[in-house]
């Protein structure tokens, strides 16, 4: 599903990414751990193609980033959804239509789009909230709201950077719990944090990153 | 059908998020294309004049006296057979004194002392349409003083060609002013664009994020260029209205466009739409040139 090959990228003189190899499975559950500056949001950015390697190769469903043209991108990252720490809802839209948006995108029908925002804010038990605009809801709803916006579209992979970091203990498990969910479905997870309790919360694969090298690589103890 | 709609939301959101920006963007557009508007409608009229000018053109041969009438004759049915004559019109010595008669009663007196007629008979002759230029009347004058019986030739030549050569000036500054204001008014839509641009950024940010097409993140932009250009175009053609209203009333010869027999005439209704046209198709171009900075918004 995704496969990373001695990637290299350099920022500003510094090395974010150095010989970074990788290989995440169809359906699995992945966290990329590691201090700030370890090369964990790079290594996730050169995956949705918002920057690109200096060296090294990156294979997205089998299709190898570097020869995806610009206007291709848009149609890679449909295949993916997006978890950020903050959040990046429109402020002036409601919780419906920062979901909605995403479908919008790709010009789901209005009947069809309107059934699976409803299904899935009541999956995210965001359904009472739906004319809310996001200024108004707690920092747990909106996380929850992105990750609506995230998956309501199915994608294949969930990205997710520093999802809890805003979030307090028990909300960031409420929201582990969700992308354990999404996980269960089929869709591939890559969770990138460097919070170690929320890593030893569940029992899957972990990839340690230190100064842009790949430092460890194996199963957390839950 | 979703994305129609949504597009054309996000384009009325914008405008609506910039109000101002938008009414001082759309004040000037009108104001720019109102100075193209007066050009226009002043070289039109102008033209228009020259034209019904044009189909006035007389040459007026006079005649040496001492002719036989069938040497009248067949002087007009030599002159009738140029294929740059219309028509020709023979004028007797008498008629001539005549129609002098008619026309100035009060120089009478003057007639009188002279003793004998002093006008020599004369043929009036219409240009047909194909030969009104300066060069085809200048070659049909050629050719009527050579021949024996004429003794002079006159026709309104110099003052229809500076008629003519004005407008040809008036039409060269009609386009340089039009495109220093077109680049001008692109200028000021691409400004509100780009400013409409930077307020959303994050939107934008997130719509690639999101898998959006670059059509589908800047069609909202340019609908938005294409309202503000055709809005301005219609309000400067109200403001032209108005201003046409105005100038015809001040200038007090209603009817008659600066004593030259032709009726002042607004902008015709094709005119008017390719202004409408224009209008939107330089919002969209403002819209586009400010949208190559769309780059430099990071993901």
């Amino acid at each position: 599903m995704i496969e990373v090959f001695h990637v290299f990228k350099m920022y500003q003189g510094r090395s974010a990414l150095h010989d970074v190899s990788l290989r995440v499975e169809k359906g699995e559950f992945v966290f990329l751990t590691g201090p700030s500056g370890a090369g964990k949001t790079t290594l996730l950015r050169l995956i949705f193609c918002a920057d690109v390697p200096d060296e090294g190769q990156i294979l997205v469903n089998n299709r190898n980033l570097a020869h995806i043209t610009e206007s291709q991108v848009p149609y890679l990252r449909r295949t993916m959804g997006f978890v950020f720490q903050d959040f990046r809802l429109l402020p002036k839209k409601t919780v419906f239509d920062n979901v909605a948006l995403a479908l919008k995108v790709v010009g789901v029908p209005e009947g069809l789009l309107r059934a699976k925002v409803s299904d899935v804010l009541r999956e995210l038990g965001l359904d009472h909230r739906q004319g809310a605009l996001p200024a108004t809801l707690s920092a747990g709803e909106q996380q929850r709201v992105c990750l609506a916006r995230a998956i309501v579209n199915d994608p294949q992979i969930l990205l997710a950077d520093e999802p809890t970091g805003n979030l307090d203990a028990r909300l960031a498990g409420e929201i582990l719990e969700l992308m354990k969910t999404v996980n269960a479905r089929g869709t591939t997870v890559v969770v990138a944090t460097h919070n170690q309790d929320l890593v030893h919360r569940l029992r899957r694969r972990v990839v340690a990153l230190d100064e842009g090298r790949v430092v460890g690589d194996g199963v957390s103890d839950a | 059908m979703t994305k129609v709609r949504y597009l054309l939301s996000e384009a009325m959101d914008n405008i609506r998020a910039n109000r101002t920006t938008t009414v001082i963007a759309l004040a000037t557009t009108s104001f720019t294309m109102l100075g193209m508007g007066v050009f226009l409608l002043l070289y039109l009229n102008l033209q228009g004049a020259l034209g019904s000018l044009r189909e006035e053109i007389k040459v007026m041969v006079y005649l040496r006296d001492a002719m036989a009438p069938r040497a009248f004759a067949e002087l007009r049915a030599h002159v009738s057979r140029d294929p740059a004559v219309a028509g020709v019109e023979f004028v007797s010595r008498e008629q001539a004194l005549a129609t002098f008669r008619a026309q100035f009663p009060s120089e009478e007196r003057l007639l009188n002392g002279l003793g004998e007629n002093p006008f020599p008979a004369s043929l009036v002759i219409k240009v047909s349409a194909a030969y009104r230029s300066s060069e085809a009347v200048g070659a049909l004058v050629q050719k009527l003083k050579v021949l024996p019986e004429v003794d002079e030739v006159v026709y309104s030549r110099d003052w229809i060609e500076n008629l003519a050569a004005s407008l040809r000036y008036l039409e060269m500054l009609g386009l340089g002013v039009g495109a220093v204001l077109a680049v001008a008014m692109v200028t000021i839509l691409a400004n509100t664009i780009r400013l409409t641009l930077y307020a959303r950024r994050e939107e934008v940010q997130i719509l690639r994020l999101i898998g959006a097409t670059a059509g589908f993140i800047k069609t909202p932009f340019v609908l938005e260029g294409a309202i503000l250009g055709g809005a301005g175009a219609a309000c400067s053609l109200l403001l032209l209205r108005v201003v046409f209203t105005v100038a015809e009333t001040k200038m007090a010869v209603k009817g008659a466009f600066w004593g030259l027999g032709r009726e002042m005439a607004f902008l015709p209704g094709r005119v008017a739409v390719a202004i409408l046209i224009l209008g939107i198709a330089l919002g969209c171009l403002g819209s586009l040139v400010s949208l190559t900075h769309l780059r430099d918004v990071r993901n």
